[in-house]
This record gives structure tokens, C-alpha cells and sequence, in this order.
């Protein structure tokens, strides 16, 4: 049986010397847009998924949040809550949220809208708004009556819903702020804050210094969200809610990936599957033709072994050879330029989508499985020829 | 099954017919072909163009199965063989020289001759010292690593038979082995396959148009029609 590989695999490399180097080299170039192909589609829409999960993230929730239980208004006892989360190991920011419906007045209109009072610095622990500053400044520590808004709220020239802004306020405006408590506060417009994601882009954060004179209490004892962001290489958010729920901390754990986007996400999904079967109905039938084509082309070669007796064994195992080498040395060829050409390219060049930047990062588990399929395509459509060459008869292949 | 003797008959048909289907048209090529081929014979096989000599050598050297009649080889009725044992057969048993070579233009003259006796499964060494041998028997010594492309039709020819005999078969079938050569290059062909038939005891059947190649034969069959017409001594 050995000298059968052996013999099966020097044939497979006298053909493949023999082959006009053209046609070898063609070979592989197709096989290679094809693995291309295959994977490319797949991983973008992944990544739009993934994106999608870090803007939601980075400017709403952090990796989890937590509210209080149904039946409470507020946390009782926010710092505790805050001072445990913070100690647990993993968790690197933790920003207590005092979330309240008011009517925003501003010159040229009012909105309802939700007010965020936050603690600045503690905010930046989690969430990336200092970083998306389009005009003007992020809230400072002592900035008592400062606000920042997102593009979309603030309204004005590009924005996508005008009819849910506030007509196009700018920093240094004023506006007024009228509570559920009858109590009204002016505030000035700092900065205006543009993150793509849109739903962030409509919010509107105070700072908590402010909460004092409106109720007289501030965030040391108001709080009715806790947005947390964590370190996912050292713990795991369902890790933090295990740990907070094991110390009394009862509540409404959120994590962000599994309870945001969840349209998205299936929607994606439903896409990337459909995408997924054509290219691989593409893929398999060009690399079915492109294997066809290449054992029939070589008709009298498999005559002539034929017709001297050599084993079918033989001849099967050279031709699956032959297969192999052609898609090995696509698939390395793939990989190259996968990860030195493309994902280096949409790194610097990351797509612009209406809700995030998009670049591709590639699974090394679906290169696996992709190549594996085209191993396996490969060698299906390289011996489905032969057997048919095999039932025409050796005389007709030889003449 | 196997022939106990090293004399007298080794291949015969009886009733052998083959016809071939042209879209609706046919062509009964063989009508009932009657021969018998005896060991160490070299015979001459001849007739007009499209008689039907090829397609008998095939249906004799099982490259193709005849409609109706029986092949019996070495004892063996080839109809009751499947697949399998005609491709051993093939392999060990016959040697096939075809007017055009057919040989392997990837592989050099000595691998061109080794592989039928690599893929019996032999010692690779056993079978590269046979080869040389062999080639240097033909008279190609110097060209052992060229590939065909680089051969002259007549060295070509003798590649194919040095690879025909490297399993030392019991017969060589040869269809036109010299149509394509020269007449210094037929005569290097035919003093290869004499010297094979008579020191080695080589069984040899042989198509030929150019009946001074048959000067080699003792014995011709004329095949016309379909039908052997007459045997000849
Ligand atoms: N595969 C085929 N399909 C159809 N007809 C065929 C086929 N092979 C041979 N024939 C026909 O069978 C007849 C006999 O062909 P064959 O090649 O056996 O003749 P031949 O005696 O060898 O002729 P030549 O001396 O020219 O080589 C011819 O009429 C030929 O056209
Ligand atoms: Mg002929």
C-alpha cells in the first residue's frame, strides 16, 4: 500500500510539473477567490454583529447594567451596590445613572426626553462619550449646570429624525429642564457628542451636581441604573452577576450583547445564512467546473494508465493528490493574503456603515471549516469525472 | 486456471463480433472472428484499411469487451473475468504497443518503463535494474532521463515496448508499431521485437501494413471484412 502513495504521488507531481504553469497557476487563482469569497461576506456580517454590540456598549450600557427590581423605584442603598461591583475583580468602570423623564425647552422647540445625571469621571470609566465630542467639551467635575447632548437631540443641519430633536441647539445655548416634580432647571449646552449609534445619539446627560437642588437628594442615594464595563479577558458578566447576586445584591441584570440588538442580530443572521448558501453554491459549482475540466483534460493520461493495467487505486489516489495540492496551495494562498492583505486593509480603512465602523476580523474556525469543505469538494469533483471517464471506455480515451 | 504448459495454445477466440453504432448506423466490424495464437508465435496480422484489426487487438488485449463470442487466454475465458482480474491481466500478463506510443509525456523513459512494474507492487530497486536493463536492450541508454517530447518517433516506439515487456508478459500485442517511422527507425522497431521473440519466447501479435515487416512473422492471418479469411504458414 505504501508504494501504491508513493507511486500515486509521483504521478500526482509529474502531472502537476508537467501542467502548463498557466493553468496551475490559474487553478489555484480561482480556487483562492473562491475561499475568498466564501469567507469574506461571512465575516463582515459578523463583525457588523459584533460592531454593533461594542457601540452599544461603548456609548449606552457598558457590558451590563443593572436596574432596580420592578417593584422599586430607586436602589436602596446605590453606593453599597457600586462599592461591591467595583471591588470585584475584572470590572474596571462602574457609573451610577439617575435616569428621569423631562420636557426639554429649548429656543427653537421642546422635546420630552430622558435625562441621564451622571458623575463625569465615574462615566468615563465605562462609557467612550468624551472621546466622540463634535463641538465643544465633555461635562467637567464642577460644571454644576453643564449638559451634553448627542447630535440627534440637538438637532440642526444632518441630523437623520429632526422632528424628535430640539431644532438645532448649540454649545453655549441655554435650556430649560422641567421635572415630573414641578421644579424647573436652566442648564447650558457644553458639548454636543456624535457616536453613530442612534439611539445614543439622543441622549442627553447632566451632571449630578445639579440633582441637589432639584431633589435634594444626588446620586449618593438616587440611582436607577448602574452601567458597568468589565475586562472580558479576565471575567465574564454573567461571572459579575453571579458574584452580586451570591453577596444579596438583588436587582435587574442586563448584559448588553444578549439583550441589545436582538433584531439586529437575527436579521443578520437570517442574511448571513443566505449569503452563506449562495457563495457556497457558488463556490461549489466553480470548483466542481474547475476540477471537471482539469481531470477531463487529461483524458489520454488516464487511458494510457488504464489501458497498461495500472491499478484504479493508483489512479484514484493520484488524482486525489493532485486535488489536494491545488487546494493546499490555495488555501495558504487565502490565508496570506486574508490576514496580511485584507484584514490589515479594513483595519487602516474600516468600512463606514450609518451605525458603526466595520472591519473584518476572521474566525480562525470558519477558515478551518471552509477549507475543510473545499477539501472535501475537491476531492468529491476531481474523482466524479474520473468515473466517468472510466465508463467511457479506455478506447475512446486513448484514440 | 493456470496453464500447466509452456507449448502449444494460448490465446483463442471463437465467434468473436463487435459492432460499433454511428448515431443510428451500423457497423458490424467483427462478424465472427475465429483464431487461435500459439506460444512463442510471432504472427502477423493483416487486411484493408478499417477491416478491423485494431478492433480486434483490443478485444484480445481486454481493452474492450466483444459483443458475442469468447476470448480464451492462457486458459482463462476473459468473459468470466471482472474488472479486477482484467486489469491484472493487463498488467502482468500483456504487453499493448499502440501506433501512437501512448506513453505518459510527464514521466522520463525510465519512469515511463518502471511504472507498470511499480504498480505491481514490486521491489523498487528490482524493478529500476530490470528497466535499465530493458533500455539498454532497446538500445535507449542514453536517453533514460529524457521525457518523450525530447524522443524521435522510432525511440518513442521503443520506450513503449521496453514498457510493454517490463512485467515479461506472456503476449505483446502491437498495433502498427512501425507506421509512423522511418525506415531505419522500423527496422531498430522490428529487430527489438524479433530479438524478444526469439531469445525470450516473447508471443507476439502484430497489425502491419508494410508487409516487410511481416518478413519477421511465421505465420500471417488476413482479416477482411470482419472475418479471418485465411491462415498461412
Ligand atoms: N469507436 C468507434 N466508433 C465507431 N466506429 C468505429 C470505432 N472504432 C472503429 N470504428 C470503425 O470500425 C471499423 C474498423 O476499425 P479498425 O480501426 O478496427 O480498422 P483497422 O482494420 O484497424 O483499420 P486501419 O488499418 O486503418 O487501422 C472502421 O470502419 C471504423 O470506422
Ligand atoms: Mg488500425
Amino acid at each position: 500500500m505504501l508504494t501504491a502513495h508513493r507511486i500515486s504521488a509521483s504521478l500526482a507531481v509529474r502531472s502537476l510539473q508537467h501542467a502548463n504553469r498557466r493553468t496551475n497557476f490559474f487553478i489555484v487563482l480561482i480556487l483562492v477567490l473562491l475561499i475568498i469569497n466564501l469567507l469574506l461576506l461571512s465575516s463582515i456580517i459578523d463583525n457588523i454583529d459584533q460592531a454593533t454590540g461594542d457601540q452599544i456598549i461603548d456609548h449606552q450600557y457598558g457590558h451590563m447594567f443593572l436596574e432596580p427590581e420592578e417593584s422599586e423605584e430607586i436602589f436602596e442603598n446605590p453606593q453599597s451596590y457600586v462599592r461591591t461591583l467595583r471591588n470585584i475583580p475584572g470590572v474596571i468602570g462602574v457609573s451610577p445613572h439617575f435616569v428621569v423623564q423631562t420636557i426639554v425647552v429649548a429656543d427653537q422647540k421642546s422635546s420630552a426626553t430622558e435625562v441621564h445625571f451622571i458623575d463625569p469621571v465615574y462615566e468615563e470609566t465605562v462609557t467612550q462619550k468624551s472621546r466622540f465630542i463634535i463641538d465643544g467639551n465633555y461635562l467637567g467635575t464642577h460644571d454644576e449646570t453643564g449638559i451634553i447632548l448627542g447630535s440627534e437631540k440637538a438637532g440642526g443641519p444632518g441630523t437623520q429624525f429632526p422632528r424628535l430633536s430640539l431644532g438645532g441647539v448649540n454649545v453655549g445655548d441655554e435650556v430649560v429642564m422641567l421635572f415630573g416634580n414641578d421644579k424647573s432647571q436652566r442648564f447650558d449646552v457644553r458639548g454636543v457628542f456624535f457616536t453613530k449609534l442612534i439611539d445614543a445619539d439622543f441622549y442627553i446627560y447632566a451632571n449630578e451636581a445639579q440633582m441637589a437642588s432639584i431633589y435634594g437628594r444626588d446620586l449618593s442615594d438616587l440611582v436607577n441604573q448602574i452601567v458597568v464595563r468589565i475586562d472580558p479577558s479576565l471575567t465574564s458578566e454573567q461571572s459579575v452577576i453571579d458574584q452580586m447576586r451570591s453577596k444579596g445584591y438583588d436587582g435587574n441584570y442586563f448584559i448588553t450583547r444578549e439583550s441589545q440588538g436582538f433584531v439586529l442580530t437575527e436579521t443578520l443572521f437570517v442574511i448571513k445564512i443566505i449569503i452563506l448558501i449562495v457563495s457556497l453554491l457558488v463556490s461549489s459549482g466553480s470548483l466542481f467546473i474547475t476540477m471537471y475540466i482539469n481531470v477531463f483534460s487529461r483524458k489520454k493520461f488516464y487511458g494510457v494508465l488504464q489501458a497498461i493495467g495500472v491499478p484504479y487505486s493508483i489512479v484514484i489516489l493520484s488524482t486525489v493528490y493532485q486535488s489536494l495540492f491545488l487546494v493546499c496551495s490555495a488555501s495558504i494562498l487565502a490565508v496570506i493574503i486574508l490576514y496580511f492583505v485584507l484584514v490589515p486593509y479594513f483595519a487602516a480603512y474600516p468600512l463606514d456603515l450609518p451605525f458603526a465602523f466595520v472591519s473584518l476580523s476572521i474566525d480562525p474556525s470558519s477558515i478551518a471549516m471552509s477549507i475543510f469543505f473545499f477539501f472535501l469538494l475537491a476531492i468529491i469533483s476531481s474523482l466524479l469525472p474520473l468515473w466517468s471517464l472510466y465508463k467511457n471506455g479506455i478506447i475512446n480515451l486513448i484514440r | 486456471m493456470e496453464s500447466s504448459t509452456s507449448y502449444g495454445n494460448l490465446l483463442t477466440t471463437r465467434d468473436l463480433k463487435k459492432h460499433y453504432l454511428v448515431g443510428s448506423v451500423r457497423n458490424d466490424v467483427l462478424r465472427g472472428i475465429y483464431l487461435q495464437i500459439n506460444r512463442g508465435e510471432f504472427v502477423g496480422l493483416k487486411g484493408p484499411s478499417g477491416s478491423g484489426k485494431s478492433t480486434l487487438l483490443y478485444q484480445l488485449g481486454l481493452l474492450d469487451t466483444p459483443d458475442e463470442g469468447e476470448i480464451i487466454f492462457d486458459g482463462v475465458k476473459t468473459s468470466l473475468m471482472d474488472h479486477h482480474q482484467r486489469q491484472v491481466t493487463r498488467l502482468t500478463k500483456m504487453g499493448f504497443i499502440f501506433q501512437n506510443y501512448a506513453l505518459l509525456p510527464e514521466l522520463s523513459t525510465l519512469e515511463n518503463v518502471m511504472l507498470p512494474g511499480l504498480s505491481c507492487g514490486k521491489d523498487r530497486s528490482h524493478v529500476e535494474s530490470r528497466a535499465r536493463q530493458i533500455i539498454e536492450l532497446v538500445g535507449l541508454i542514453g536517453k533514460m532521463h529524457d521525457t518523450p517530447d525530447h524522443l524521435s518517433g522510432g525511440e518513442q516506439q521503443r520506450v513503449s515496448i521496453a514498457r510493454s515487456i517490463i512485467n515479461q508478459p506472456t503476449i505483446l500485442f502491437a498495433d502498427e508499431p512501425c507506421a509512423n517511422l522511418d525506415t531505419v527507425s522500423s527496422k531498430k522497431v522490428m529487430d527489438v521485437l524479433k530479438h524478444l521473440n526469439e531469445h525470450f519466447g516473447l508471443t507476439i501479435l502484430m497489425v502491419s501494413h508494410d508487409l516487410s515487416n511481416f518478413s519477421y512473422a511465421s505465420r500471417i492471418i488476413e482479416v477482411v471484412d470482419g472475418l479471418v479469411v485465411n491462415r498461412m504458414k
